[in-house]
């Protein structure tokens, strides 16, 4: 179980005209690596580049914050079931078991 | 609000009034639907301006069954885009008889405008900010599409199978058959 | 089967130029993503857990060969070479990119396809008994009937903006093959008392959140009514189904809380009033569709086919694919195979673009160019000469799509699931996978005899698991995965629901629950009873005591 110290969030959304899953970064573009995104480590700023994601309709859709733990590398790792299969490959997503805190206010996803 | 005939921005000359003031006025009035019902109980009449009857989505249809000669406008409310009761409304009105403008009011989009004309509307009437984000050019462009459709229609267009049914009746007669 | 005429050609390249303003619109700025949502729901375009996701349309299940290859054409230019069968008989494509769908869409009308109606508050495609035509006990081939009104409802002016969608499902057999109880709308076509055949209409089935069994609305509806009749129900519907919540939304719904006779009443109310704006069914255009159904060039060929029983007689491989695979066609002589796409440990209802190319060239070899598709995700070659059949077999056998299972344990439907479906909460593929090669062994398989199980991956029940003879639904809990069963679902016109056993199962507990329930009828059934046949002749309940005995 994360601790709140290490427990972040990022934003992801999808690329408009491919459809392909990306992170919002440091320089508010797009990524479609999970190492690119930048982390928040406040809701309050995690409201703030959500809002910089919406104001770019003609980039990406559907976008919306996560909860992540970062790991040794650095890399952001989602704690919902969920989102660890979105971030995977189909059918390569190992055992699925998300650490995410029961009644977490981000757990029933987007929308 | 703009409102949109034949995929162009017009004017309008209606005016929305309470009931007891459209009794009096001269100018082309639009009331509410059940108000218009209450007056016409007690045998009010309007004026000699023009009236209009503003209806809702969630108006009893079997209601919309009688219009008296008065009525030049009916204008249908569509909540919001997603909210489809106004096309099947549009029917009831035109099935009773009405022959004057039909209007649909509402955030509806321009991609809609082939089904309102096939419903019956006349006119669409959409919020200012729509109208601009959306463009004239879009009701034009949706004002020309889908010259063909697979169903007999409100407005004048004949279907799809009207016109099948059409080209086999002519080809029969120039087979010189009977039809039946 | 039916063939565009200048019509139906110009209306699918309208509809695409449309979209193609309709994304313009959406990239410039016209459009917010909230108005282009559903337009490009109503041309099939969804956004799914890793990408877009694009149904293209099988209008009743049946597609011609060349069909077949621009499916396989463009899962191999625009996707990842491969392609979904499902459980409506559509086709999906899980990573098209929104920017290349026009181009799609466009090389689709050129083979007289679409993705009209695939998804979005609207009709959406008809599907029918995949053995429409070819089946012996049929009182009709349903498919006239469902092109006419797949054309009816298609842009249908005043139903394209209904509360909820809208699924209908024709049948022409006493043996319903398309779960018409289960379907908003269900047309079983019967004979009157004189002889003349029209439909009788269910109305207000369906699964997911909330699964009824339709109830007939109508016992006779003629055919020169029946897009009248049809537009009461749906113009009743579009005025007073629910629009505030989206799980109260479905027909059902409004049938169960206005009680179905004051909704028939209602119905034949608007179905009598006057006025002049029912499209009568126009006798010739009926006809004019019928005589694309009029049937292949059939042979006269003999019943009994010698160079079949000899196959039958030396290569007992064949004989149990035969006898799985393989229905009686109406015509003497043919055949109707299936051929199923669930090899155990591939993913129920995919093909790749070879088999596809593969099915094409088959089809057009020896099933006059025409394919279905079912809604176990399988794929029929309809008008197979007996004398063909054994040549066929081995043909498929080097596609890898020789699977004699049939209505076996293997053939398992699964919905996509949480590997790429945005609503699921479990996935379903993996576990049809492992519940597929723990019974893969073929004599077991014929041992167990026919039984379906269906996989949904949340309650919206896209894998019909509510008639599955088992069902099994994917649900999350804490965090992790977990698997309810449901026992005796039937999709026939004995249509039943199948009943809930109790708590759920892990992922790695799943396969020995199924195996549980089977070993314990295969201990207890009679003589050649099937397996639904021995659970409604035991009852769930002892199922259920066998199945949580030692449950912890």
């Amino acid at each position: 179980m994360s601790t709140p110290e290490n427990q972040s969030e990022i934003i992801t959304a999808y690329d408009l005209l491919d459809g392909n899953v990306v992170f919002l970064t440091e320089e508010l573009n797009w990524s479609s690596e999970r190492r690119d995104a930048v982390i928040a480590a406040e809701a309050v700023r995690a409201e703030q580049l959500l809002n910089i994601a919406h104001s770019q309709p003609e980039l990406v859709v559907d976008a919306y914050r996560i909860e992540v733990r970062i790991d040794e590398q650095g890399v952001p790792q989602a704690l919902q079931m969920r989102e660890i299969a979105r971030l995977a490959e189909p059918l390569e997503a190992g055992p699925l078991q998300s650490t995410l805190r029961s009644g977490s206010p981000l757990q029933s996803g987007r929308r | 609000m703009p409102i949109i005939r034949k995929g162009i921005f017009v004017s309008d000359h209606w005016h929305e009034c309470a009931l007891a003031e459209s009794v009096h006025h001269h100018r082309d009035c639009i009331v509410p639907f059940d108000g218009w019902i209450e007056s016409r109980a007690r045998g009010s009449r309007t004026g000699e301006a023009g009236l209009g009857i503003l209806v809702g989505p969630q108006v009893c249809a079997e209601s919309l069954q009688d219009f008296d000669p008065q009525v030049q406008l009916v204008v249908i409310e569509f909540s919001s885009a997603g909210d489809g009761r106004g096309f099947s409304l549009a029917g009831y009105v035109r099935r009773a008889g009405f022959t004057g403008e039909m209007r649909a009011r509402g955030p509806l989009t321009p991609e809609q405008y082939p089904h309102l004309t096939a419903c019956g509307f006349d006119t669409v009437e959409v919020p200012e900010e729509l109208a601009q984000r959306h463009g004239e050019l879009s009701w034009r462009r949706c004002f020309g599409a889908y010259p063909n459709r697979y169903q007999s229609a409100l407005g004048t267009r004949a279907s799809i199978v009207q016109q099948r049914v059409g080209d086999m009746d002519s080809r029969a007669a120039q087979r010189g058959e009977e039809l039946v | 089967m039916y063939r565009y005429d200048e019509f139906d050609h110009a209306f699918v390249h309208e509809r695409v130029a449309q979209f193609r303003h309709q994304l313009q619109g959406r990239i410039d700025g016209t459009l917010t993503e909230e108005e282009f949502r559903p337009l490009r729901l109503m041309n099939g375009v969804y956004l799914q857990l890793h990408a877009y996701m694009l149904r293209v349309a099988i209008p009743y299940g049946t597609l011609s060969s060349v069909q077949m290859h621009k499916l396989a054409e463009l899962s191999q230019r625009y996707d990842r070479g491969y392609g979904h069968f499902t459980t409506r008989q559509n086709i999906q494509y899980n990573w098209p990119k929104l920017r290349d769908i026009p181009d799609m869409l466009n090389e689709l009308a050129e083979v007289e396809m679409h993705a009209i109606q695939t998804s979005g508050n609207c009709i959406r495609n008809i599907t029918c008994d995949p053995f429409a035509g070819v089946a012996d006990d049929e009182v009709e081939d349903p498919r006239p009937l469902a092109e006419l009104i797949r054309q009816w409802s298609t842009l249908h002016p005043e139903f394209s903006y209904l509360p909820r969608k809208f699924k209908i499902a024709v049948t022409g057999s006493p043996q319903d093959r398309a779960a018409v109880y289960f379907h908003d709308i269900g047309l079983r076509i019967v004979r009157n008392a004189a002889g003349d055949t029209g439909c009788e209409v269910i109305v207000g089935g369906g699964q997911g959140r909330t699964p009824v069994v339709g109830k007939v609305l109508a016992q006779f509806v003629a055919k020169s009514k029946l897009l009248a009749y049809l537009e009461s129900i749906l113009r009743v519907y579009n005025l007073h189904g629910r629009r505030d919540n989206k799980y109260k939304a479905r027909i059902k719904i409004l049938v169960n809380s206005l009680g179905l006779d004051e909704f028939r009443r209602e119905v034949e109310l608007d179905f009598a009033s006057p006025g002049g704006h029912h499209p009568d069914l126009d006798e010739s255009e009926l006809a004019r569709i019928e005589q694309y159904f009029a049937g292949p060039a059939y042979l006269r060929l003999p019943a009994h086919n010698a160079r079949l029983a000899a196959a039958l007689a030396t290569d007992p491989a064949f004989g149990h694919w035969y006898k799985q695979n393989v229905m009686t066609h109406k015509v003497p002589g043919y055949a109707a195979v299936t051929v199923t796409l669930k090899n155990p440990g591939g993913i129920p209802g995919d093909a790749t673009a070879a088999q596809m190319v593969a099915l094409a060239e088959l089809a057009e070899r020896y099933s006059f160019s025409e394919l279905r598709i079912t809604h176990a995700q399988n794929v029929v070659l309809p008008d197979v000469r007996g004398d063909d059949l054994h040549r066929l077999w081995q043909a498929l056998g080097e596609h890898g799509l020789s699977e004699g299972n049939r209505g076996l344990i293997t053939d398992i439907i699964a919905c996509p699931g949480l590997d790429y479906c945005t609503l699921a909460n479990a996935r379903s593929i993996p576990i049809a996978q492992t519940i597929a090669k723990q019974f893969s062994d073929p004599q077991r398989q014929r041992e167990i005899g026919p039984l379906t199980i269906n996989i949904s991956g949340c309650m919206n029940a896209c894998g019909h698991h509510h008639v599955g003879h088992i069902g099994i639904l994917g649900v999350e809990k804490g965090g992790q995965e977990f698997y309810q069963i449901t026992l005796g679902g039937d999709s026939s016109l004995s249509a039943q629901l199948g009943e809930r056993l109790g708590p759920g199962f892990s992922a790695n507990e799943i396969t020995p629950a199924i195996e549980k329930l089977v070993d314990y009828y295969c201990e207890h059934r009679s003589e050649a009873e099937t397996f639904l046949q021995c659970v409604r002749r035991v009852g769930v309940a002892k199922f259920k005591d066998v199945l949580y005995a030692n449950y912890t």
